[in-house]
């Protein structure tokens, strides 16, 4: 089976005082369908970066430089703004972290919804605001009829990432994007949103790019995780295996920084320093300067993504030397 | 515990909300409702809750950073409400705060240096510019920044270096007592725990005792001894942070226990997931003001405020279903 | 660049090449120049302007306001630009050139002092409303809506006239009207950078509030305040040109450039040099204010330079 999104080699680049600098480099990884696919990092590690390039969607100063993104088979990487248009919003949905600016506020909800339907479905005024009646249904929004007559500012922040989610799912897409889609709200709304972007995978086979912090989020959601640091993948596998063998000291890290409520208190282990900028991003493996286990080979090479186990890598020399894990 | 070092009872801040040319009152947002708890010395105190639900109010009212409407808020057994302006600013230099967001909290025009000079000039710490600088490399190295740094503006520095620099300036003046506002949220894990370990180390030094307010359960839990509950404007529940997480018994505590995503891919359990929004402070519900979106409403819910009363020593819970 | 190296590898004591080699880092000037470079045209103009302003008597080839008997031709007209006088003659048989010069001078002291007035009144105004808020907010708020509302011109007039014209009362008369626009965007400045937590910090360190309000805030909000200011000298030069058109302005025989316009104007069919010098000058001057101070607002966003 061929999968439905496949990124390789992706390298987008953005214009500093210096010149273009890779945020993400050589990026691969694939999305079945159906799948959910989490892609994990800290703040300026790319997973932004990623998902805008495979929308095509990069502020002006940045550019895809190399790679390739093929969704069902097609090259994104290099189509015309019109045939992309005809992806996006259509076979690919995006929704955003802020559902406070995501939305636009002079345009009725109903309207908003119903716009995707009208370029991409053909349909007229009539049929649109009835199917954005449903959708508004169908992502649980109480008093829909109601609601699609009104301005986005009547709404609260989950109710709102709720007509974000369905706009996306206006055109059944094939693949949604979610970056950070519940950052922005509280734990029990977030579970509300979690809820319903499980049951819409369900039913309609759909696939889901997940780009969260959380790990919990990703524990929960996710079948397939990608972690990434410093625009590039260290590790990815099952979520099964990322949580019970990481493997790249950057994952071990991570988990083990976070505070568990099941736990009694005790003190955090922790990853010392900080993400390199990419003025300033070191040759070699780019954990190397934070790693417990970095040795001179780690600062002088970079390693490759090594298998772990058949579905299991990880972008370590540790892998090789021992070929399992620390 | 002895007599606690900052003892809060009902305290209470409602906003006017104004209306029309006259901005006649119309109404009143009830951001803080009633709120009383106590913090000893060398303690943490968490308080949690979803946005809006009036921590953050609270946490600046009992600073006087936003004046509160009602309730007392003694400090050393002073009741710092009824202290003139100059004590006021006195009494400044015994509780300090850190905010979350580490790019707006510090002057961005001004240095390092500066920003730690600051509070020294305020309250005349320390006269001579030699002394002066020797306290800020002092604090700098507390706080696990490197002293050569002092020269350079905020923007030079990572999201956590900031936050480090905002707790060095909360420690300038040697607080007792210092109320941090969601320190961590707006940082990434693995600095999210550099800084919370930070604060641990800290309290441990220099005996300080800490409100910690934070909408994360998990950090609030990880570094708080005890913990309240916060829900439009009230505590609705408030015990010892390990008995709390392992029997909550508001219907609310509960439900945000079962919200919160376990980073563990085969830890499975039951969610209670609450129905609708928060409702608004300033036109709270009849009754119980989580009976809306409460699964264990009864009848007496609807009608009746529940009591705030203590269920077990040093357990409360203001909740109809422990009557 | 180098701390940033050391500060990330405090565990390990790894040496690391860097994965991009860096290309030069070309200084700020260079960055801004090139990204900017209206700043620097509209510096240079403004420079210049200064310049000869502040040396007009060294670069006059006469006294602007002696009538020369060779200065007019023989029926008494004006004489067009030659060697003797550069830029010509009025129809006084003064020297066009240096009466530029001088009138560079007032036309520069007005539109600079005017401003400068503007700027006092309307920073404290609006450092008051914004800061405090409430009642005072919404009386200050208000005078400065019949201020923006009332005919600017028209205004200024009736002061000049009850003030007499001279450059000193020009000036106070335009500074004293013009504080409107300042205070408001002070104020809607100090609204947002008073929430900002650094000045909740200063609170709850118990500074005063003279302190929060000078040394915190107010050099915060600067940036805007000084775009605007210099967008003003523009402007204010070309009112005080605009009263002394109208007669109101300098009075003879002191040159400004309003007031050479309007000579001018009298005698334009046959001699259209009275017009097209002081016309240009002025035009240069607040063209140049105007680049320098887009320029600025550019370059105080700190977004945009790289």
């Amino acid at each position: 089976m061929s999968a439905l999104l496949e990124v390789s080699g992706l390298t987008t680049s953005f214009l500093t005082a210096s010149g273009y600098l890779p945020a993400i480099e050589d990026v691969n990884f694939a999305i079945e369908k159906g799948e959910t696919l989490g892609i994990v990092g800290e703040s300026g590690c790319g997973k932004s970066v990623t998902s805008l390039s495979i929308m095509q969607l990069l502020s002006s100063n940045g550019k895809i430089q190399k790679g390739s993104i093929l969704f069902e088979g097609k090259q994104l990487v290099g189509l015309k703004d019109t045939s992309m248009r005809k992806i996006r919003g259509n076979d690919i949905a995006m929704i955003f972290q802020e559902p406070m600016t995501s939305l636009n506020p002079v345009h009725k909800i109903g309207k908003q919804i119903g716009e995707s339907l009208r370029i991409h479905r053909g349909l007229n005024k009539e049929q649109s605001k009835q199917k954005a009646v449903d959708l508004l249904k169908l992502v649980g929004i109480p008093r829909a009829e109601d609601i699609a007559d009104e301005y986005p500012h009547r709404l609260s922040g989950g109710m709102r990432q709720r007509v974000m989610i369905a706009i996306a799912m206006a055109c059944d897409p094939k693949l949604l994007i979610a970056d950070e889609p519940t950052t922005a709200l509280d734990v029990t709304i977030q579970a509300q949103i979690l809820d319903l972007m499980r049951k819409l995978k369900a039913e309609r086979e759909m696939s889901i790019m997940l780009i969260t912090h959380d790990l919990g989020v990703v524990a929960e959601m996710c079948d397939r995780v990608v972690v990434m640091y410093a625009g590039k993948v260290v590790e990815q596998g099952a979520v099964r295996d990322i949580f019970r063998k990481p493997t790249h000291p950057y994952t071990i890290g991570l988990l083990s920084s976070i505070p568990r409520l099941e736990d009694r208190q005790q003190r955090l282990s922790s990853i010392p320093g900080n993400v390199p900028s990419i003025e300033v991003m070191p040759a070699g493996c780019r954990f190397a300067s934070r790693c417990p286990h970095a040795t001179q080979r780690c600062a002088d090479d970079e390693p490759s993504l090594l298998s772990v186990t058949d579905n299991h890598q990880a972008r370590c020399w540790l892998v090789d030397e021992k070929g399992v894990a620390v | 515990m002895s007599e606690a070092l900052l003892q809060v009872r009902n305290l209470k801040k409602h906003f006017p909300i104004r209306k029309g040319v006259m901005r006649r009152i119309s109404g009143q947002v009830r951001a803080v409702d009633g709120v009383s708890f106590e913090v000893g010395a060398g303690e943490t105190f968490g308080l949690v809750g979803e946005s809006g639900c009036g921590k953050s109010t609270a946490g600046r009212s009992i600073l006087r950073l936003i004046e509160p409407t009602a309730g007392q808020i003694l400090f050393g057994g002073k009741d710092i409400r009824k202290l003139r302006k100059g004590q006021m600013r006195l009494m400044r230099r015994e509780m300090q705060i850190v905010f979350q967001d580490p790019y707006a909290s510090l002057n961005p025009r001004y240095t390092v240096r500066q920003i730690l000079e600051e509070p020294m000039i305020i309250h005349s710490l320390f006269r001579s510019p030699a002394e002066r600088q020797k306290r800020v490399a002092e604090l700098l190295e507390t706080v696990g920044l490197s002293a050569s740094r002092m020269d350079r503006y905020p923007h030079e520095f990572s999201g956590g270096q900031r936050q480090r620099i905002g707790i060095a300036r909360a420690l300038a003046v040697d607080p007792k007592l210092i109320i941090a506002d969601e320190p961590v949220s707006a940082l990434d894990v693995s600095v999210q725990s550099q800084v919370l370990n930070l604060l641990d180390d800290l309290q441990k030094q220099l005996n300080l005792s800490y409100v910690f307010i934070a909408h994360d359960l998990s950090v609030v839990k990880h570094i708080s001894d005890r913990i309240g509950v916060m829900y439009l404007g009230q505590i609705v529940e408030l015990g010892e942070s390990d008995q709390l997480y392992e029997n909550p018994l508001h219907p609310y505590t509960q439900a945000l226990l079962s919200a919160v995503p376990i980073p563990d891919p085969e830890a499975r359990r039951e969610r209670i997931i609450l129905q609708g929004d928060l409702p608004s402070p300033a036109n709270p519900p009849k009754g119980c003001y989580f009976h809306p979106r409460c699964k264990d409403c009864m009848e007496v819910c609807r009608t009746q405020a529940p009591e705030w009363k203590e269920v077990k020593p040093g357990r409360f819970v203001a909740c109809h279903l422990y009557d | 660049m180098a701390h940033m190296m050391a500060d990330s590898s405090p565990t390990t004591g790894l040496k690391q090449r860097l994965a991009h080699p860096p290309t030069k880092v070309r200084s700020k000037f260079v960055r801004v120049l090139r990204a900017y470079p209206l700043v620097f045209i509209g510096g240079l103009m403004v420079l210049a302007l200064i310049f000869v302003a502040v040396f007009a008597d060294k670069l006059a080839t006469f006294n602007p306001n002696f009538q020369f008997a060779n200065g007019l031709a023989p029926d008494g007209a004006p004489l067009a630009p030659n060697h003797t006088f550069i830029m010509g003659t009025d129809d006084l048989g003064r020297d066009v050139y240096s009466r530029l010069l001088f009138g560079a001078r007032v036309s520069l002291e007005v539109g600079v002092f005017a401003s400068l007035i503007s700027l006092f009144i309307g920073t404290t105004l609006g450092i008051i409303s914004g800061y405090y808020g409430g009642f005072v907010d919404s009386v200050i708020m208000r005078i400065t809506d019949i201020m923006l509302a009332f005919p600017f011109i028209l205004f200024v007039v009736a002061l000049v006239a009850v003030l007499s014209p001279s450059i000193t009362n020009i000036f106070i008369a335009i500074g004293v009207l013009g504080w409107a626009v300042t205070a408001r965007i002070v104020r809607a400045e100090v609204m947002k950078v008073k929430e900002f937590e650094y000045v909740q910090a200063a609170r709850a360190l118990g500074s005063r509030q003279w302190r929060i309000l000078f040394k915190i805030i107010l050099p915060n909000i600067m940036a805007p305040v000084i775009v605007l200011t210099t967008l003003a000298i523009g402007n204010n030069m070309l009112l005080e040109s605009t009263l002394s058109y109208l007669g109101i302005g300098v009075q003879p025989p002191t040159a400004s450039w309003g007031s050479m316009l309007s000579e001018g104007q009298q005698v334009f069919e046959y001699a259209p040099w009275l017009l097209y010098y002081p016309g240009l000058a002025l035009m240069l001057a607040v063209l140049g204010f105007n680049l320098l101070g887009d320029g600025l607002r550019e370059l105080f966003n700190p977004r945009r330079v790289r």
